[in-house]
C-alpha cells in the first residue's frame, strides 16, 4: 500500500508548485494578449460552428441540441489532445529545469496537464450555458463529474509520461503522437453519435479508454444518465493503471533525460 | 564514525562516460531503424568517450573547495554529478545535507517571469514552503541589490543581474552544500566582493561549497582545498595554493 501511495508523492509534495507552474505557463502563454485566456476558446468554438453546420444544416441531422453534445466533447478533448502534445514535448523543452535542477522531472509534464485542464475548466462555465439555452438537463450524474475529470487527469499524466520519455530518445515521437491525436478525434464519437454508428462498431469504440472517457462527459451535460457502475469502475482502474505505468516508464530514463535533451 | 560524520561530499572512483553525439546520431526513429537494418547499431559502443575517469576526493564539512581546469576538462559534468542532475556511468557520490542546486549562468530560470515570481519558483523548488519563501523576499531581494527590476520579467536583466539574483536565492535559502559554477567571474568588482564575503561568512557556519573557477586569485582566496583537473582526471589534488599554481603553470 505504501508502496502504491509512492506513486502519487510527487503530486501532493509539490502540488503548490505545479499549481504555480500552471498557472504561469497560462501568463506567458496569454502575455500581451488582449482576449486572454478566450483564445483557449477560439478553437473548440470555430469548430463547433464548423461542425454544426456540417451536421445540421448540410446533412440535416436532426439530434436535438447538437452543439450542447459537440461542445461537451469538444472540450475535454482540447485539453487531453494539448496535454498530450505539450506534455510530449515537456521534457526536451524543459532546459534548466531538466538540465540543471534535480527536482522532480515528472513536474514539467504534469504542469502541462495542469495548465491544459485550467484552461478547460474555464470553457465549463460556458458549457453550462449552452445547456442552459438549449433547454437540456442537469440533473445528479454531475456528481461524477469531478471523479471523470481526475480519470482525465491520471489518464493524461500517464500517456504524457510515457510520450515525453520517448521524445527525449526518438525526436519523431511528437510528430507521430500529433497524427495519432488527429485520427483519435475521429475515432471516437465527439462530433458524431455512437447511434450513427453500424451497431457492430458501436460498443468496439469504447474500447478505447478516452472514447469512454468523453462518453461520460457526455453522460453527464447531454444524455443526463448515469455511467454503468462496472464500466465506471474500470475506467477508474484504467485511468489509475496508465498513470502507473507512465510512470514507470518515465523513472526508468529519468536519471539520463539531462545527458540527452 | 565522527570522522565520517565530517565529511560531506565523498566522489569514489567516479566515471562518466557521454555518448558523443554527432549528426548521424540516431535521435530519429527512422535513422534508427536504418541504422539496425543495416547492422550498424552495435558501433554505438565507439561512439562513447569518456569525461570523467577515475575521479576521488572528499570534501569535510565546512570546507571551501576550488576546482580548476582547462574548458571541457570536465569541471561541470562533476558539479552535475555530485548535484544528482546527472548520474555516474561507474562510482559512488555521497552527499550528507541540503544541496542548492547547481549554479550557474540562468540555471533554473523562467525567463518570461519576474524576478520575484523566479524567486518562488525556485524556492519552491529547493523544497522551501510558500511562507518561508514570503518571509526570505526582502533578504533575498536587498542582498541581490536587484529591487529596482525585480518585477520586470528576467529576460530583460543582463548577465550580472541574473547571477546576482541566483546566487542571492542559493545564498539566503539556508543550505548546507552549495555548488558555484563559475558565477563570481560574472559580477562586478563590488557583488564579487559581496559575494566572497557571504562566502566567508558560510564557511564559518560550518557549511560547504564547492567553486568551479578560471581565476586562480579567486579560488586561492576563497577556497581551503582544490582539484586541477586535465582531461578528466586528477591532474593535483592539495591546498588551493597548489592547485593555483599548478593550474597557472600548466594553462
Ligand atoms: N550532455 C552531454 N552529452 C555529451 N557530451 C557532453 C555532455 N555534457 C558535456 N559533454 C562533454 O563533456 C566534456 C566536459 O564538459 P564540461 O562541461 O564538464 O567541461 P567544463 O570543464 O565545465 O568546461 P568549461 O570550462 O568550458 O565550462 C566536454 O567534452 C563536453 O563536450
Ligand atoms: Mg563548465
Amino acid at each position: 500500500m505504501k508502496n502504491f501511495l509512492n506513486q502519487f508523492e510527487v503530486l501532493i509534495k509539490y502540488r503548490y508548485l505545479i499549481w504555480i507552474l500552471a498557472l504561469k505557463e497560462l501568463k506567458v502563454r496569454y502575455r500581451g494578449s488582449f482576449l486572454g485566456f478566450f483564445w483557449s476558446l477560439m478553437n473548440p468554438l470555430l469548430l463547433l460552428i464548423i461542425y454544426t453546420f456540417l451536421f445540421v444544416v448540410i446533412f440535416k441531422n436532426t439530434a436535438k441540441a447538437y452543439p450542447v453534445y459537440f461542445f461537451t466533447g469538444i472540450l475535454p478533448f482540447t485539453w487531453f489532445q494539448s496535454s498530450i502534445l505539450e506534455g510530449t514535448n515537456s521534457i526536451v523543452a524543459g532546459g534548466s529545469f531538466i538540465t540543471k535542477s534535480t527536482f522532480p522531472s515528472e513536474i514539467v509534464v504534469i504542469v502541462r496537464v495542469v495548465a491544459n485542464f485550467i484552461n478547460y475548466i474555464l470553457g465549463v462555465p460556458i458549457l453550462f450555458l449552452f445547456v442552459f439555452v438549449w433547454h437540456l438537463k442537469i440533473g445528479f450524474p454531475v456528481l461524477i463529474f469531478p471523479i471523470v475529470i481526475l480519470c482525465q487527469f491520471f489518464i493524461s499524466c500517464g500517456i504524457a509520461m510515457f510520450l515525453s520519455t520517448l521524445q527525449v530518445f526518438y525526436r519523431d515521437t511528437l510528430q507521430i503522437v500529433m497524427n495519432l491525436t488527429q485520427f483519435l478525434f475521429f475515432a471516437m464519437p465527439v462530433m458524431y453519435f455512437t447511434s450513427q454508428l453500424p451497431p457492430k462498431l458501436r460498443h468496439i469504440i469504447y474500447i478505447n479508454p478516452i472514447a469512454y472517457l468523453m462518453k461520460n462527459y457526455q453522460d453527464i451535460f447531454y444524455f443526463n444518465y448515469f455511467p454503468r457502475p462496472v464500466f465506471f469502475i474500470l475506467l477508474i482502474i484504467i485511468s489509475i493503471l496508465t498513470y502507473i505505468l507512465g510512470r514507470a516508464y518515465f523513472y526508468i530514463y529519468k536519471d539520463q533525460f539531462a545527458e540527452f535533451v | 564514525m565522527s570522522e565520517e560524520n565530517s565529511i560531506a561530499i565523498e566522489v569514489i572512483n567516479v566515471f562518466k562516460e557521454f555518448r558523443r553525439l554527432n549528426i548521424k546520431s540516431p535521435t530519429s526513429l527512422k535513422s534508427r531503424i536504418i541504422n539496425i537494418l543495416k547492422g550498424k547499431e552495435k558501433l554505438k559502443k565507439k561512439d562513447k568517450f569518456l569525461v570523467l575517469d577515475d575521479i576521488s576526493f572528499n570534501i569535510n564539512k565546512g570546507e571551501a573547495f576550488g576546482i580548476m581546469g582547462r574548458n571541457g576538462a570536465g569541471k561541470s559534468t562533476l558539479l552535475k554529478l555530485i548535484a544528482g542532475i546527472i548520474v555516474p556511468t561507474r562510482g559512488t557520490i555521497k552527499v550528507r545535507g541540503k544541496l542548492t542546486p547547481l549554479l550557474e549562468l540562468g540555471s533554473g530560470f523562467h525567463p518570461e517571469l519576474t524576478g520575484r515570481e523566479n524567486i518562488l519558483i525556485n524556492g519552491l523548488i529547493l523544497g522551501l514552503s510558500k511562507k518561508e519563501i514570503t518571509s526570505l523576499y526582502d533578504q533575498i531581494i536587498d542582498f541581490s541589490e536587484l529591487r529596482d527590476v525585480i518585477d520586470q520579467p528576467i529576460r530583460t536583466y543582463s548577465s550580472g543581474m541574473y547571477v546576482r539574483l541566483a546566487f542571492s536565492i542559493a545564498m539566503n535559502v539556508n543550505p548546507d552544500i552549495i555548488l558555484l559554477d563559475e558565477v563570481l567571474a560574472v559580477g562586478d568588482a563590488e557583488f564579487s566582493k559581496k559575494s566572497k564575503a557571504k562566502i566567508v561568512e558560510f564557511k564559518k557556519k560550518g557549511k560547504t561549497m564547492i567553486l568551479v573557477s578560471h581565476d586562480p586569485n579567486s579560488i586561492v582566496e576563497v577556497c581551503d582545498n582544490g582539484l586541477f583537473l586535465e582531461h578528466g582526471r586528477v591532474a593535483f589534488l592539495g591546498n588551493s595554493a597548489d592547485v593555483a599554481s599548478k593550474y597557472k603553470a600548466i594553462v
